[in-house]
């Protein structure tokens, strides 16, 4: 199921809290359990088994790992936890990356296995990285292996953040596993901030994802340079709303439910460098990548060439994990030569430039960036960036004009709701107007009410409504 | 403040589970005609398809299709659309002075289908012993270029006109280009076609037989002396249900009365029938089915007129319309829609005594057309 489909918010939703908030707090995280369990099976109702499965056997290697950590048996405790992060790395690759791998392997020339067709698993790659997560903690002592197999399988298959994140480590909610505050206030702003989420995906994700599919289809001759650009940046709005749309609608139900999530997204489009950029986009697996791969690697305590070395993997990885195609290689990669950049001299540099110009600079790339990340098809990702650099094509269309004053009103609310301005804005008239706590809730909350009634009008006119979490 | 909270949250979870509980509570609505289509309903439960996820997408269908509101929410979607500034909406351009035009752009003139069909054509208008004549009418799009919004993408009708004359040659092509831009100039508000239906209007349908008449040797007679009448104000058309627009305004249909028009003997593939319009269906969405009824494979007509000339019509629901106007010049009109028609066409000619034949499509249509073949089937 996903959250921006009238049955999740006019049946499942409602249901599922309402039933959540009778519940006697002694049966709720399993309560929470099947419920998540039913949501997850609409969509998947095959592959479950390999989430139940993932979910058990972790369970058990967990507990295992505990076990020998107390018999004061390290070395049967690390064979373990060793032999774990193997099998679930396993399953991940199986289900992800055994068609790549074998494209790869019959390009080389040496044989020729046929191809196989695995459909992947959705949420497998958000999953199979909190239970690794939690076997890494287990081991290094960061969090105590969990008894309650109800307990456990909770924090695996919660629906809030089980199909498009965040990435919650075990240690970061593992008090409110065994408890949790349930209060009006957190229902209250849980519920604003899921329908901030929602909008931020409907409204926006969907309006920009229209642009850009619709550009991303035209052919040589009717495109111009413009037109790319604008599809170019149509498709940057898309990717941002859309996750952090998805982001905000989890923690949202996650302060509904009683849970805090970490924060994903910061604003990212407001960064200076490519280097801010990565500490604001998608923030839980970039942690997670420098706890569990960098760091362990050594990070930067081994010297320079040790340190490019570790960025490198971390980001061929990074890369990786959002697909299995040359393309998100190429991203990857294409990240790591921006930031191996910045570290080695341009972030002194940008420092002393107009901040402005460090704000292009960023976007350019990031959007440039975000190209690499939507063609999949290495030639089309060519002609894409050729267009965009002007071969063969005019600066300007008829086209593109059209499509330029048709959606500019649309572009720019994006771009300034892609930043902190409006928060800030009103918080400032807030002050000015010094208005009462309760009236500022009143005012957000019909402010919520429009995006509501204006989201589920667009997912019941049928308009463009993709799911873009089907290869991570 | 907590009461506020609660309040708030009270509201937002009735406002979602409201409608969830009267869609799984009322009974199903089949059709909307509003929109022109079946709505998909909750299905039966099947073991099989849960497993395959089917069932689950026809639930989630299902419930965007039986929302309680559906048409209003329609509505309000295509507003905020029109207020972000979209001009096109579900492939329909919101053109000016409340005019719905069917978006058609370079890309959506299939070439090779196009040549295929015109091909056909041309063979079949070689083996015929009668008068062949052929009218591809513009696209609105075209005719009414100047209302389309700025910029916006047409196809160009040039080169589609042009390979209609490279493959046909020019003779017997009734080209209406002109005429219709005659038409939309002199008259400003141009209806030459519904503002919220792709068909045209009785006026520019009265236009082209003046063309016809012009090319088959007949005479053509004052538009009054039809005495056109409106017989519906209140006409929301094909376009319309393509984009829901509450600020739409609905069109008006006219109709010509003669003696021919009511007492025209009508086989309709099989169904018998006095005078060329169906009343029913003005109270109905599809009001212009008026014309003789909506479409039908094969419609033989007897005029009763003795003018001892014969038509057959190979045409779309262009000709409806238009078909009318010439019940005076012929004893007996044939016409044969292809897309409902599974017989031989060319079988008809070679048997019936047609002194004359109409080849009556709108011209995107006719390129798009994938019967053409059973022209010469």
């Amino acid at each position: 199921m996903v959250f921006s489909s009238i049955i999740f918010l006019c049946v499942f939703m409602p249901i599922v809290f309402i039933a959540y908030y009778l519940c006697p707090a002694k049966v709720r995280n399993l309560f929470l359990l099947l419920a998540s369990l039913f949501f997850y099976a609409w969509g998947e109702p095959v592959y479950i088994l390999v989430m139940l499965f993932s979910t058990v056997f972790n369970y058990f290697a967990g507990r295992l790992v505990m076990m020998f950590k107390e018999k004061l048996m390290p070395v049967k405790a690390k064979t373990t936890f060793i032999i774990s992060i193997i099998i679930d790395t396993s399953i991940l690759f199986f289900f992800k990356y055994t068609g790549f791998f074998i494209q790869i392997i019959n390009s080389t020339g040496f044989s020729q296995i046929p191809l196989i067709n695995i459909a992947l698993p959705i949420g497998i790659s958000f999953y199979t990285f909190q239970t690794m997560s939690y076997i890494a903690d287990v081991y290094t002592g960061n969090a105590k292996a969990q008894k309650n197999i109800i307990n456990f399988a909770m924090y695996v298959c919660m629906f809030p953040q089980l199909i498009a994140g965040p990435v919650v480590r075990y240690g970061q909610i593992e008090k409110e596993i065994y408890s949790r505050k349930l209060s009006s206030e957190n229902t209250a702003l849980g519920f604003q901030k899921f329908i901030t989420g929602l909008g931020k995906k409907v409204i926006f994700a969907n309006q920009a994802g229209a642009l850009w599919e619709e550009i991303s289809t035209v052919t040589a001759s009717g495109n111009s340079v413009l037109l790319a650009w604008l599809g170019a940046i149509a498709y940057t709005f898309q990717i941002y709303f859309d996750f952090s749309g998805y982001s905000d609608m989890a923690a949202g139900m996650g302060q509904m439910l009683g849970f805090h999530f970490p924060a994903n997204f910061n604003y990212p489009y407001q960064s200076k460098s490519i280097t801010e950029f990565w500490r604001r986009w998608h923030i839980s697996l970039s942690t997670w990548f420098k706890e569990y791969v960098y760091i362990p690697l050594g990070g930067s305590r081994k010297g320079f060439l040790r340190q490019t070395l570790n960025l490198f993997i971390v980001w061929t990885l990074t890369g990786l994990w959002h697909g299995a195609a040359w393309n998100f290689v190429i991203w990857g990669i294409y990240f790591f030569i921006i930031l191996f950049i910045e570290k080695c001299f341009l972030l002194k540099l940008l420092d002393k430039i107009p901040k402005i110009l460090c704000h292009l600079y960023a976007m350019f790339f990031i959007i440039c960036g975000w190209i690499i990340f939507a063609c999949e098809d290495l030639n089309s990702l060519g002609s894409y960036l050729k267009t965009m650099a002007g071969a063969g094509v005019p600066l300007i269309n008829n086209y593109a004009m059209y499509k330029l004053y048709t959606n500019i009103l649309l572009l720019l609310i994006m771009a300034v709701c892609s930043t902190k301005l409006p928060v800030y804005v009103l918080g400032k008239l807030a002050g000015r107007l010094k208005l009462n706590e309760i009236a500022g809730f009143w005012i957000r909350a019909v402010f919520t009410f429009i995006i509501l009634i204006t989201s589920m009008a667009l997912l019941i006119s049928g308009s463009y409504n993709p799911f873009l979490y089907f290869r991570f | 403040m907590k009461k506020s909270y609660k309040i708030y949250s009270a509201i937002m979870f009735l406002m979602l589970f409201i409608p969830g509980i009267l869609v799984l509570i009322m009974p199903g609505r089949d059709f909307s005609a509003n929109e022109n289509r079946y709505l998909d309903k909750l299905p039966e439960i099947n073991a099989q398809e849960i497993f395959s996820g089917e069932l689950q997408e026809k639930v989630s269908d299902a419930f965007n299709d039986q929302f309680i509101v559906r048409d209003f929410m329609m509505g309000l979607s295509t507003s905020f659309k029109k207020t972000i500034g979209f001009k096109d909406i579900g492939g329909v351009y919101l053109a000016k002075d409340k005019y719905y035009i069917e978006k058609i752009t370079d890309n959506d003139i299939k070439k090779d289908q196009f040549v295929q069909n015109l091909m056909h054509l041309s063979y079949f208008a070689e083996k015929q012993k009668a008068e062949v004549y052929t009218m591809l009418v513009p696209s609105p799009g075209t005719a009414l270029n100047g209302k389309l919004p700025a910029f916006a993408p047409f196809y160009n009708p040039d080169s589609v006109y042009n390979t209609v004359n490279t493959i046909l040659g020019k003779q017997g092509i009734i080209d209406l280009r002109e005429v219709l831009g005659k038409s939309s100039n002199k008259n400003n508000n141009g209806n030459l076609y519904f503002k919220t239906d792709h068909h045209w209007t009785l006026q520019v349908a009265y236009a082209a037989y003046n063309e016809y008449c012009k090319t088959a040797g007949l005479k053509p007679q004052d538009y009054n002396s039809f005495n056109p009448v409106k017989v519906s104000g209140n006409f929301y058309g094909t376009l319309y249900s393509k984009v829901i627009d509450f600020t739409a305004e609905p069109d008006s249909i006219y109709a010509i009365q003669t003696s021919q028009t009511d007492n025209a003997e009508l086989d309709c593939d099989g169904k018998k029938r006095t005078g060329i319009y169906d009343k029913e269906y003005l109270d109905k969405k599809d009001k212009y089915a008026y014309f003789f009824g909506g479409n039908y494979g094969r419609v033989d007509i007897k005029t009763g007129k003795n003018a001892g000339l014969e038509l057959l019509v190979l045409k779309d629901s262009y000709a409806n319309s238009f078909v009318p106007f010439l019940l005076k010049d012929y004893s007996q009109i044939t016409m044969i829609d292809a897309r409902y028609y599974n017989n031989s066409i060319i079988d008809i000619t070679s048997s019936g005594n047609y002194d004359h034949i109409l080849i009556l499509y709108e011209i995107n249509n006719f390129a798009g057309e994938k019967n053409i073949y059973k022209f010469i089937k």
